[in-house]
């Protein structure tokens, strides 16, 4: 079991996906914005944090971005999710510290599958 | 005969009693659609819990109450679009076997345009986007936003078997749709081949063929590579800039003759002949760094 930070604004996906984290054992916090999911992500220091790109207030790079510059959340995992689908797209998520990609529309299943193959990493 | 005056007086009492029935028609209206919003806030809280229930295989009968009934179908529509897999199939099987597919199909032929948008959507969520004709046949409908409502539901249910219906809507004579809702749908069709584009490279409207370049660009269709090389011609300018930005996009260096061919067309000057310049080495680049 891992404590895991979703931040997504569409509330569809963000009930679904935290609904199939909490199914698979995790213990899972939902946030719909950037600022409100960093605030999250600091005071939670998750394990692994499920991040949307495009989001008010601050997108998915900005807070991938500030996670990886702060020395406390080093060991914190980040998959991103997301409708952006080009190669350029992959290459900045992962140049701002992203460990995983997944696009959108995703199968939850092969959400669980990558979260725990990063949780095990 | 009454007096200027009296007339003055009715004038502005009819004005005052107008003013103060719009004023109340206004909150009737704003008051109402509150109510609704809020009622439909309520009932999709309601109806998510049920989704994931069917996702997750459980038995969950259709709702009695027709308010709950529709939340749940718009929901399920919604929804589908979102997830693919297993999760959209547990979703369209479950809707099929309550009804809402037939109820779907039925609600296309409605009179009212509302309804026959929504219909569609939930007919595509229902069939998990393998069913398009009957959705595609919509891109003909008397009503603009039926046809809108049609390509963007074909578009985000992954339907690429409905991109040639797309192009036709766009590329035929008395065209039924903007080629930038068209462009969106295909987009998130995500098709993996040109195949569906084929009519449009023909097409005598300009608009029609930058936009099956920018969709061939953007999606990456290699295959498009020689219909986008063909646009290359300096005569329709617009097309020529939109094929350039294509094939860099696509970037295969065997388009390097063709882009060669062009520039030394556009001759040496101008933004059109630099940026020619510019993709050739880009693609050249790319030449080297693929030769071992």
């Amino acid at each position: 079991m891992a404590d895991v930070v979703v931040v997504e604004d569409d509330q569809d996906i963000a009930v679904l996906v935290a609904h199939k984290l909490r199914t698979a054992g995790h213990e899972v916090t939902v946030e719909s914005d950037g600022q409100a999911g960093l605030a999250a992500i600091r005071q939670v220091r998750p394990a692994l944090v499920i991040l949307d790109w495009m989001m008010p207030r601050m997108n998915g790079l900005e807070v991938c971005q500030a996670v990886r510059a702060d020395p406390d959340l080093a060991a914190t995992r980040i998959l991103m999710l997301t409708a952006k689908a080009q190669e350029h797209d992959l290459e900045r998520a992962f140049d701002a510290g992203a460990d995983e990609y997944l696009r959108k529309p995703f199968s939850t299943r092969e959400l669980v599958l990558r979260a725990t193959s990063l949780l095990g990493r | 005969m009454p007096s200027v005056g009296v007339v003055t007086e009715w004038a502005l009492g009819l004005t005052a009693g107008a003013v103060v029935l719009l004023l109340l028609a206004i909150l009737v209206v704003r008051w109402n659609t509150t109510r609704r919003r809020r009622t439909q806030r309520r009932r999709s809280s309601q109806v998510l819990p049920l989704l994931l229930q069917v996702i997750d295989g459980e038995q969950v009968d259709r709702p009695r109450d027709r308010g709950m009934s529709s939340a749940l179908s718009t929901a399920a529509a919604d929804l589908t679009h979102k997830v693919r897999g297993a999760e959209r199939n547990e979703l369209a099987a479950w809707l099929t076997s309550h009804g809402y597919r037939e109820a779907a199909l039925a609600g296309m032929h409605s009179r009212r345009p509302s309804r026959r948008a929504r219909s569609l959507e939930l007919y595509l969520a229902a069939t998990a986007g393998t069913d398009a004709q009957p959705v595609a046949a919509l891109l003909r409908d008397p009503h603009p936003r039926v046809r809108a409502a049609a390509a963007r539901a074909l578009g985000d249910s992954g339907a690429a078997s409905a991109v040639p219906d797309l192009v036709a809507a766009v590329a035929s004579r008395r065209r039924t749709i903007s080629p930038s809702t068209v462009a969106m749908a295909i987009v998130h069709a995500a098709p993996t081949n040109a195949a569906g584009l084929q009519h449009a490279w023909t097409s005598p409207d300009v608009a029609v063929r930058t936009m099956a370049a920018d969709i061939a660009g953007y999606l990456g269709l290699a295959d498009a590579r020689p219909q986008i090389e063909a646009q290359l011609d300096p005569k329709d300018p617009e097309v020529h800039d939109h094929a350039v930005a294509a094939l860099l996009r696509i970037g295969d260096p065997r388009s390097l003759p063709a882009l060669t061919a062009a520039r030394e067309r556009v001759g040496r000057d101008g933004a059109r002949a630099h940026t020619l310049a510019v993709v050739i080495e880009s693609l050249r680049a790319t030449d080297r760094g693929s030769t071992p």
